[in-house]
């Protein structure tokens, strides 16, 4: 936020409001994440089922990246600061998911964006599948199993069931750190990211998660 | 609000405002009892619990982390967190710490426009549904002589 909100304004109705305070969200822009789970990463706990994720091991690019979807180099955050979009590379990557009993699936990552400085982001949020996030996966994907060695001449194991896709939706918040002053409006402003996840089979065993967010600014409108 | 000082910790300076028990409300602006759009329930209570452990850093930032306590006229129990982000504008950390040129007077208090992401916990079945939302609250806090003194929030769940 800049320096236009240390001037006083008009005051609010204190007390009970039968009215809503001012409001915007900025797109400033996207990000995509890439995840894999595999069969050692889901365990079952006292807060429901805990899936633990991380990026997949490869080139900076197949895990993720941070762009603008017109290429645009600069935004406008809610209160008017022009800043600097970030564009780059997710370096590191992993979310911490817990599906709880009630199938609300709660996220909790970290993400490193590597842009002339390193950039940290934590964000929260909840992604959300039809019918509930354990039912909707349970219904798509087969249960993870570590691989078994079957003795020779034993009879095969019946086939499991063929995984489907899963589609859903997913709103984090975020929090950001970064040293640059260029990108200092990433760490003062409040970004919530609007976002889908897919969640596909792959053929080693496992499952990728690939999370794509908008991310938005939020704050009251100048 | 109550107001309990914690003092210089490493890199700013740490505060805890408490809600004044029963005094903080939960309600519908437009008095509906549904969400609309959503078609649940919608929240009034009161708040019969609330802190805000507020870090205020050297950089001129604030970071809050939130718990409240919302107990619902039909007597649910709704818990809510939520962490703050807010820049308090070049110079504010020194305004804040140093005994001169308080932020916001008495007769023409500060109302400083703020943006949170609560998450709501519930086992009660009515409101359960608000489990599954990330909501943003955009808000204000009314700062009087460098303090506190009431905030107000409007809460929209994202989808």
């Amino acid at each position: 936020m800049n320096n236009t909100i240390l001037a006083s304004q008009p005051p609010p109705m204190w007390g009970e409001r039968t009215s809503l305070l001012d409001k915007g969200l900025k797109y400033m822009f996207s990000m995509d994440l890439v995840l894999e789970l595999g069969a050692n990463g889901i365990a079952q706990t006292k807060d429901g089922l805990v899936v633990a994720v991380t990026a997949p091991a490869g080139d900076e690019g197949e895990k993720g990246r941070a762009f603008h979807v017109l290429d645009e180099v600069l935004g406008r955050t809610p209160d008017g600061l022009v800043c600097n979009v970030p564009v780059g590379k997710v370096t590191r990557l992993n979310d911490h998911i817990v599906i709880d009993l009630y199938g609300t699936a709660s996220l909790d990552g970290r993400v490193s964006l590597k842009l002339e400085s390193p950039v940290s982001i934590a964000y929260t949020g909840v992604a959300t599948f039809a019918g509930g996030a354990d039912r909707a996966l349970a219904a798509a994907l087969p249960p993870l199993k570590p691989p078994v060695v079957v003795a020779q001449g034993a009879p095969a194991a019946p086939a499991p069931p063929e995984p489907r896709p899963a589609f859903g939706s997913a709103f984090i918040s975020m929090r950001t750190e970064c040293p640059l002053p260029k990108y200092r409006w990433m760490v003062e402003n409040q970004l919530f990211g609007f976002g889908r996840v897919h969640v596909l089979p792959v053929d080693a065993g496992g499952y990728t998660l690939s999370f794509s967010y908008d991310v938005y600014a939020a704050g009251a409108v100048v | 609000m109550d107001r309990e000082e914690i003092g210089f910790v490493p890199g700013g300076v740490q505060v805890t405002v408490f809600a004044r028990q029963d005094l903080s409300r939960a309600y519908h602006v437009q008095r509906d009892r549904t969400v609309a759009g959503l078609g649940f329930e919608a929240i009034d209570g009161t708040i019969t619990w609330g802190g805000d452990w507020v870090y205020w850093r050297q950089d001129d930032l604030e970071m809050s982390q939130v718990r409240a306590s919302i107990t619902t006229t039909d007597g649910a129990v709704i818990h809510m967190t939520y962490e703050v982000v807010a820049s308090l504008g070049p110079g504010g950390y020194r305004r804040i710490v140093s005994e001169k040129e308080k932020m916001g007077k008495s007769d023409d208090p500060l109302n400083w426009p703020i943006v949170t992401s609560p998450r709501f916990e519930t086992t009660h079945p009515k409101y359960r549904w608000i489990m599954g939302y990330q909501c943003i609250s955009y808000g204000l806090v009314q700062i009087i002589k460098s303090e506190i003194r009431r905030l107000t929030y409007d809460v929209y769940a994202m989808t």
